[in-house]
């Protein structure tokens, strides 16, 4: 073959190399220029577009979203409200007589930007109702979210009746049938969704099944006008007030860092029957089904009156899902479960239920009118609800002294080489010289709660009676019944632990009687190095009869309930003790009422709103949120609506994590002290199975420091203690005055430097009481 | 609250500046009232002002009387301050070996400064009176009558139990004469097992704090027995089937009372070293862990023997019975995981089944 020479060679070897290059030159070009063009600039759209809404019918997007067919034709009048209804779409507009105040179930259009919203979110703004259903044939795991619109629904049946109107969603395609009804009250609107009418499923008929696929499509949620009084943050200034802890503020923000700022929670908390996993959930349970919304110089309060205990609190603040700050109700008809496959527990798969829940559901939005101080406000109107609807009275004139609630630590088990033995920290004699070494100190009245006075001590649960002799036995507790009554005071006994059972006692079988979830395993946990059952509540119910006489003999006063009893709300797949969450909340006020009636007073800790009308007092109320990002302050709503109905108190003075702050807070919410004491010294507690938990709890650490907040507390708040809390603000940052119906004013101070008022001065870390 | 922290400071005040990256805020923590008494005691006890530190530090305690540093520190104090028995309950309640051994040592320097006198006279007594005791019995023994010679008990498993001590001074021979004179048997090698084990226990739970820091509520006495009769007795299984193979010659009998009776000196010298190592302190350690091992290898030298005599081995097929056997107990359970594995498997099987069916 003829060689190429030297020289030609590489020069060939360039031309290649060159047009390589070249090649990919162009390639890049031509790539560069195929990327998508740069996203529009937002500049164009700061300035806020308040456009008149109505001819806005059929010409594309409209800027905001809003009913677009028809008139509102008025429907019913109240004494102060009137309610305008639009056939077309179900939605309405009340308006307040006393003020002018307007309401809106559907999104106030002033402040939207245009474009804002596309797809999904524009069309859930526009719905009056948004639903979420589970296809069990697809995916049985996942529910998806609809809306009237996206779901091409209809909206029929609409009747004005005399206090309101009626009107029917309709879902052809789903098969979903939601019945509304919209009440005036006198000051309020209710929205209910009917139980009559409701249909959550299509049935295909024969010759349906044999062209269409039958996705067996169930309603799982329903939230009726989730855009009622929803605002953006544009143009009006407000906030969000949602039942997390005290009460949980929620600005209207424009700028607000990150973007997935969501509140959902059960209320009453999760129901431990379909979500095993929420045992372990930090956060603060929703006790009150209220929430409420502050635009401008109006607020609106709105309670879930019926259902409660099958709906979710849901809210979100603008900038996360939509331009609005929003909060309304969800109702749950079906619930997402976790089916386990083994009993390990340790493998299952995610369901919906498939029977449905259906009840009547009813939210009552209470307008209230002017005023800066909206939660206050909402607060005061909340307390008219107990009292009206609720069965909570004022608390009787007292004689303007407080009492300390002192809480005794009986005894517990102590753990052994081989078993357990029985370890007391307080018998009954040595309580009765606490209480007068306080009473020595200057305590002049107190209330006290024998904890861990079963029969093993605290860690036990089952086969309370008889006391144990190391404690006093039956005749020691009576004689400290009778001690405790000649100062006046009262003794209660711990009833928390007859939810629970792990000795077998009382005639329990674990299988027969305990709680069952709905994958037919008996609830247990282990907490705290003790391993316990839930006990099914109606049997919990017959030991509680059982045991109120012997209660009785022993001259006790009353029960502290708790826990399984009050605060968790299960619903029961027990065979022989069925019972719906709703019944189960019949059940637990049955036991409440019970025991009222025979030792005549019970209290109750973090107790929910349907224990509240036959307690004297709440434990445990809270004053700290969950923690989350998006909610920028916390306020007393409970304790303003709580004070004078009740008295209240929060975690234990000598087991806070910082005691100094636990003490400004009681004294700002209105609150009473409460301290968890022991005769023996703190150390034995490592010794004891469960009570490691306590910091420290004796008695003669904490007498001086006990008599000193009891001297400050009624100095304080002894002779408000039946008035209503009439106002609360911030003075300035870290400054909160807290005023009284009497007149009285107290002014706390958290910062580290003294806060001066209108001739009064509070120092850091302090309060004062201003007349 | 934080999702991604990238970055902490603190200023005089003691605050705390944490940066967050991923949810754009810095969070400010202030001390609360219970962390700053800690940080100044801290301060206080680190630059050796012990006196100073001690309110701070009882403040903590009283705020959270389950905060052990805090007894650390009380602990110091005290032992500066010379109050020993103060400071040892405290070391005790912080579970500080050391510290605690350093206060026992001062308290029994004390105790011993105390009654030195005492100590010193009664030992010279004591001497004396063994030296005149001794010349008396020298001068008296030919002419005393003899005493009756001890009568031989009947009872054969106190003989047996004799026999451990002559294993300990002739172990080879001893050990034949566990098979071949009859000197040991099953009752005498369950006492031995059973004195072993209450020994075992009462190391765990009495000797000196000095020694073995941690709380009663911490030890596991049933959880210690059973591992050690466990791993007793699966060497004992292991080694006979080992043995019969590899041409031994003893039976199981022989295996299970030799291993028994070469536990002994754990016995003999564990307990007095327990009850002893409570008035030891650390100083003293290589006292202690002399004897401790000692007792260990005295053990393991007499499990050799018994080996080598009882199986009539040389040196070299000891040790690759020895060798053999642990491997066979590797392999036994294993063998004992899995089928206990499958097993449970298998009644929590037909536990589901039954549960199914009843319902």
């Amino acid at each position: 073959m003829k060689r190429i020479s030297v020289p030609k060679r590489w020069l060939a070897l360039a031309a290649v190399c060159a047009a390589t290059l070249a090649a990919l030159a162009v390639f890049a070009a031509l790539a560069a220029n195929r990327q998508p063009p740069a996203a529009p600039q937002p500049a164009a759209q700061t300035a806020a577009q308040p456009a008149v809404r109505q001819e806005a019918a059929g010409s594309g997007v409209p800027a905001a979203p809003v009913p677009d067919k028809g008139e509102f034709v008025p429907v019913a009048e109240s004494r102060y409200l009137t309610l305008k209804a639009n056939p077309a779409t179900g939605h309405f507009i009340v308006t307040d007589k006393r003020s002018g105040d307007v309401w809106k179930s559907y999104p106030e259009e002033a402040g939207s930007r245009d474009g804002q919203n596309q797809g999904k979110w524009l069309s859930n703004l526009e719905s009056p109702v948004m639903i979420s259903y589970v296809e069990f044939n697809v995916r049985r795991d996942l529910a998806k979210e609809s809306n009237l619109k996206e779901g091409k629904g209809l909206v029929t049946g609409f009747a004005a009746t005399g206090q309101g109107f009626q009107v029917r969603y309709e879902f052809p395609e789903l098969g979903f049938v939601i019945p509304v009804e919209v009440r005036l009250g006198e000051d309020y609107v209710e929205t209910k969704i009917l139980k009559d009418g409701l249909k959550d499923a299509r049935i295909f008929t024969e010759e349906e099944r044999k062209t269409k696929k039958d996705n067996e499509a169930r309603l799982v949620s329903v939230r009726l006008y989730p855009f009622l009084g929803a605002h953006t943050s544009e143009q009006t200034d407000g906030y969000l007030l949602l039942p997390d802890g005290p009460g949980a503020i929620v600005d209207f923000k424009r700028d607000r860092a990150g973007t997935n700022h969501y509140y959902n929670e059960r209320v009453y908390g999760a129901d431990w029957a379909y979500s095993a996993n929420a045992k372990f959930s930090i956060r603060r349970s929703v006790r009150a089904p209220v929430f409420g919304i502050k635009a401008g110089e109006k607020s609106l309060l709105a309670v879930i009156h019926e259902g409660a205990e099958y709906a979710n609190v849901v809210a979100a603040p603008s900038g996360t899902f939509s331009p609005y700050n929003w909060a309304t109700a969800e109702q749950q008809y079906r619930f997402m479960d976790y089916q386990y496959t083994n009993t390990k527990k340790t493998e299952g798969y995610v369901t919906f239920t498939k029977e449905l829940t259906a009840t009547d559901r009813s939210v009552r939005y209470y307008l209230i009118a002017g005023g800066d101080d909206g939660y206050v406000r909402m607060a005061a109107r909340f307390r008219q609800y107990l009292i009206d609807e609720v069965g909570m009275k004022r608390l009787p004139a007292g004689d303007d002294k407080l009492a300390l609630q002192l809480h005794v630590l009986g005894a517990d088990a102590e753990r052994g080489f081989l078993w357990d033995s029985y370890l007391p920290l307080t018998t009954t004699a040595q309580a009765q010289e606490i209480v007068q070494e306080l009473n020595a100190v200057g305590v002049e009245r107190m209330s006290v709660t024998y904890l861990g006075w079963q029969r093993k001590g605290y860690s036990s649960y089952g086969g309370s009676f008889p006391l144990p002799g190391k404690l006093g036995g039956n005749e020691g507790m009576r004689q400290f019944a009778d001690f405790v009554h000649a100062k006046g005071y009262r003794l209660y006994l711990d009833g928390s632990n007859y939810a629970f059972n792990n000795t077998g006692g009382d005639g329990f079988r674990r299988n027969r009687d305990g709680l069952r979830d709905n994958g037919a395993s008996v609830i247990s946990y282990r907490r705290r190095g003790t391993d316990k059952t839930l006990v099914s509540p109606r049997f919990a119910s017959k030991v509680i009869e059982k045991d109120l006489d012997k209660m009785r003999a022993l001259h006790v006063d009353g029960l502290v309930f708790g826990q399984g009893i009050g605060s968790l709300l299960n619903t029961d797949y027990n065979d022989k003790y069925a019972a719906t969450r709703e019944e189960a909340v019949q059940i637990q006020q049955r036991m409440f009422g019970m025991t009222k009636d025979a030792l005549g007073h019970v209290q109750v800790e973090d107790g929910n709103i349907y224990t509240w009308k036959y307690v004297d007092h709440i434990h445990g109320l809270p004053v700290d949120g969950s923690g989350d990002l998006f909610v920028d302050r916390q306020v007393p709503f409970l304790q303003i609506a709580l004070h004078g109905l009740v008295t209240y108190s929060s975690e234990y003075g000598n087991d806070s994590d910082d005691y100094e702050t636990a003490f400004l807070k009681g004294i700002e919410y209105g609150a009473v002290p409460s301290f968890v004491v022991t005769y023996a010294k703190s150390q034995q507690l490592l010794e004891t199975r469960s009570l490691g938990q306590f910091f420290s709890t004796y008695y003669k650490d904490w007498l001086q420091e006990m008599a000193a907040q009891y001297q400050r507390y009624d100095e304080a708040l002894g002779d408000v203690q039946q008035q209503w809390i009439t106002g609360h603000r911030a003075l300035a940052d870290g400054v909160f005055e807290t005023a009284y119906g009497n007149g009285k004013r107290i002014v706390v101070n958290y910062n580290e430097r003294p806060y001066a008022g209108d001739g009064w001065t509070v120092q850091p870390r302090d309060f004062v009481v201003v007349k | 609250m934080t999702q991604s922290p990238v970055a902490v400071d603190t200023n005089s005040h003691g605050e705390l500046f944490i940066l967050d990256d991923a949810l754009n805020v810095v969070q400010k923590l202030k001390p609360t009232a219970f962390g700053a008494a800690i940080r100044q005691a801290f301060m206080l006890t680190q630059s050796g002002n012990y006196k100073e530190s001690v309110p701070y530090w009882e403040e903590v305690i009283k705020l959270n009387a389950l905060f052990s540093p805090a007894y650390h520190g009380l602990a110091q104090a005290a032992f500066n301050e010379g109050d020993y028995a103060k400071a040892i309950a405290y070391y005790k309640l912080a579970g500080d070996a050391a510290g605690y051994s350093d206060s026992f040592w001062q308290l029994r320097l004390q105790w011993f400064q105390r009654h030195f006198s005492l100590i010193a006279n009664s030992l010279l007594i004591a001497s004396v009176a063994l030296a005149v005791a001794l010349r008396l019995k020298r001068n008296f023994r030919f002419g005393a009558p003899s005493r009756p010679r001890w009568k031989r008990p009947r009872q054969t498993w106190i003989r047996q139990l004799r026999h451990a001590f002559y294993i300990l001074k002739h172990p080879l021979d001893g050990f034949s004469d566990l098979r071949f004179k009859n000197s040991g048997g099953y009752v005498s090698a369950f006492l031995l097992l059973g004195s072993a084990v209450l020994v075992l226990l009462v190391k765990t739970y009495y000797t000196g704090f000095s020694f073995n820091p941690r709380p009663a509520s911490e030890l596991n006495g049933g959880f210690i027995m059973s591992g050690f009769l466990v791993s007793w007795l699966s060497w004992v299984v292991c080694h006979y089937l080992i043995g019969s193979i590899q041409q031994g010659e003893a039976r199981f009998k022989d295996v299970f009372v030799g291993s028994s009776y070469a536990l002994f000196p754990f016995v003999l010298l564990s307990l007095p070293l327990a009850l002893v190592s409570n008035v030891l302190t650390l100083s003293e350690a290589s006292i202690y862990q002399f004897f401790e091992w000692g007792a260990m290898l005295w053990c393991g030298a007499l499990f050799f023997w018994k080996i080598q005599s009882l199986q009539n081995y040389s040196v070299g097929e000891t040790v690759v019975n020895i060798a053999l056997t642990l491997l066979a107990m590797i392999v036994m359970w294993v063998l004992i995981f899995t089928v206990f594995g499958l097993a449970s498997e298998l009644v929590s099987f037909g536990y589901t089944i039954y549960q199914e069916v009843t319902k």
